[in-house]
């Protein structure tokens, strides 16, 4: 990790948007089979989240950790390690990075018993949904006004930009001591991403920066943004 | 080393192909018949063995860097034939760029398989960067690039040099690598390249050197040419913000005289006519501004006296 720190952001980047944008195109088309596996975990992650089932709700939060600790493993093990490592020297330390996050949300998911939402109509909740619709959908396909082709867009949960955004809305939703731990390695994923979008002259700068500010607000504002638990 | 096992024979045929290229058939030319035609390729000695090099060389950082598209590995193909064609000879490199070693290897091969004779061309250049022992990564890069022998290996911002320096000897000395060099770039750690300089063996040094950044004026570029140090430039261009500053305003009335048809040529002929500079590697992806890049090393390079009015200029605009 030392040698990681010596290096400026520049000495980082060294591709251009060009090259960035190829080697999403050439990876999502290389990974097609594995989009229709994406889409049922992305809704099945809503239905937990959005829709009333008969399991208590530790048991929907539980799971919801689970589903994205998936999407963590995935692009630490895949995008990381198997395609942006042949742009980026450091693309295998940010791999290890998606994989213990992916592995903390798994021991998460395990062990956690009391965990719940906050109220989807709460401050936190509504800010959480509309991160949650930014990942998913805003971010992606703001791609296209940056000149990509419709198969270079990033989408969840299967590229670093999007699950770092869904997983900050997670977050944000959920009530418990662990999202204080589970918030780490997101927020600097975020603060990463954004730095290379600057370098690069990305939108994903403005996400990244704005999902930051959103979780500085609320975790300086605190219990303020909270106006109910749902049960 | 594996990628060199099974051709030790072959360095001596290159030597020959080298030794009849443009660059050296040049170096037999008088020095002022080189200044005399703009059609001419201004080349300057190597000094630890007088080998002419063309004075604008090819940097790969970000450029070359563009993993397995087909599409982008045939474009850039492209811009290296163009680079030969048009009288250039280094290229530089490291593995520190990503892909760029693999994609240079690509378009080396696909130029061969086109007739390109290459190898009469080519002078390779890349780095180790490792604070391992290097080893693995040096024959990764022979493996890369699909070359028996490497014109110049250099220790790619000092790090872990004193390690690196001892195995680039051995390589030198068993003939798979003719020059060494050390790098830094964006002026970090001048300190330390100047003991280097003062006390290793080394043939080149590589450092950041343009128009708004001269600080190795003072004691680099004076100590390369009392040590007999070649020099390479990266940045030339400080990156491409010479132009964002530039590229709207007109070239002085004055710069056709220095041979200058473009703003490239403009801040790459201030480089190169530093007397302590070999050349300078600017990077680039465009066929275009290859051909603007070349343009450089022909006709007028300009005396320390138009060096002053360039540098006057750009400091007053």
């Amino acid at each position: 990790m030392s040698e990681l720190l010596q290096f400026s952001l520049l000495d980082m980047t060294p591709y251009d948007r060009q090259s960035w944008f190829n080697l999403v195109g050439d990876y999502n088309q290389s990974i097609w089979l594995a989009y229709p596996v994406a889409l049922l975990l992305t809704l099945a992650l809503l239905r937990l989240l959005f829709l009333p089932t008969k399991i208590a709700q530790p048991q929907v939060v539980r799971w919801a950790l689970a589903l994205l600790s998936i999407s963590w493993l995935w692009v630490g093990a895949v995008f990381h390690m198997q395609y942006f490592a042949e742009l980026n020297w450091a693309a295998h330390w940010f791999a290890w990075a998606f994989v213990l996050q992916g592995g903390l949300l798994l021991l998460v998911a395990a062990f956690i018993k009391s965990a719940t939402w906050v109220s989807l109509s709460s401050l936190r909740g509504r800010l959480a949904t509309c991160l949650l619709l930014i990942g998913l959908l805003v971010y992606p396909l703001s791609g296209l006004l940056e000149g990509r082709r419709f198969a270079q867009l990033e989408w969840f949960p299967l590229l670093p930009a999007p699950v770092t955004l869904v997983s900050l809305a997670l977050v944000l939703l959920l009530q418990s001591q662990w999202r204080h731990v589970l918030v780490v390695v997101p927020v600097l994923w975020a603060v990463v991403s954004a730095a290379f979008a600057t370098t690069l002259g990305l939108f994903e700068f403005y996400f990244m920066a704005g999902a930051i500010v959103l979780w500085l607000l609320h975790w300086v504002i605190g219990n303020r943004f909270i106006s109910g638990v749902r049960s | 080393m594996k990628a060199n096992d099974a051709s030790i024979a072959l360095p001596a045929r290159r030597r020959f192909l080298k030794a009849v290229s443009v660059p050296a058939l040049l170096a037999l030319l008088p020095s002022s018949a080189l200044a005399a035609s703009d059609k001419t390729l201004i080349t300057k000695p190597i000094p630890s063995t007088g080998e002419q090099l063309p004075v604008i060389g090819m940097g790969t950082w970000i450029t070359f860097n563009v993993g397995s598209n087909t599409e982008a590995r045939n474009a850039r193909t492209e811009v290296l034939k163009t680079f030969f064609d048009l009288g250039g000879s280094m290229v530089d490199s490291s593995p520190m760029y990503g892909s760029a070693e693999e994609v240079m290897g690509y378009a080396l091969k696909r130029l061969k398989s086109q007739g390109v004779a290459t190898e009469k061309s080519l002078f390779s250049t890349t780095k180790v960067w490792t604070r391992a022992d290097g080893e693995a990564q040096i024959a990764d890069s022979y493996r890369l690039w699909g070359v028996d022998e490497f014109d110049l290996y250099q220790i790619h911002n000092l790090l872990n040099w004193q390690d690196h320096l001892a195995r680039l000897q051995q390589l030198k000395q068993a003939g798979k690598i003719r020059y060494i060099g050390i790098t830094t770039s964006h002026g970090r750690r001048h300190e330390d390249l100047e003991q280097i300089m003062k006390t290793q063996p080394i043939d080149f040094i590589q450092l950041t050197y343009n128009l708004r950044h001269r600080e190795v004026e003072k004691r680099l570029l004076p100590l390369a040419q009392e040590k007999g140090i070649a020099v390479i430039v990266n940045r030339p261009l400080d990156g491409g913000r010479l132009f964002d500053q530039f590229a709207h305003k007109p070239l002085p009335a004055w710069a056709g005289e220095i041979d200058c048809a473009n703003w490239a040529q403009f801040f790459l002929k201030f480089v190169v006519s530093h007397p302590a500079v070999t050349c300078a590697i600017p990077a680039t992806s465009q066929i275009a501004h290859m051909k603007e890049n070349m343009g450089a090393a022909r006709g007028q390079l300009p005396d320390p006296a138009v060096r002053a009015k360039m540098l006057k200029f750009i400091q007053n605009s």
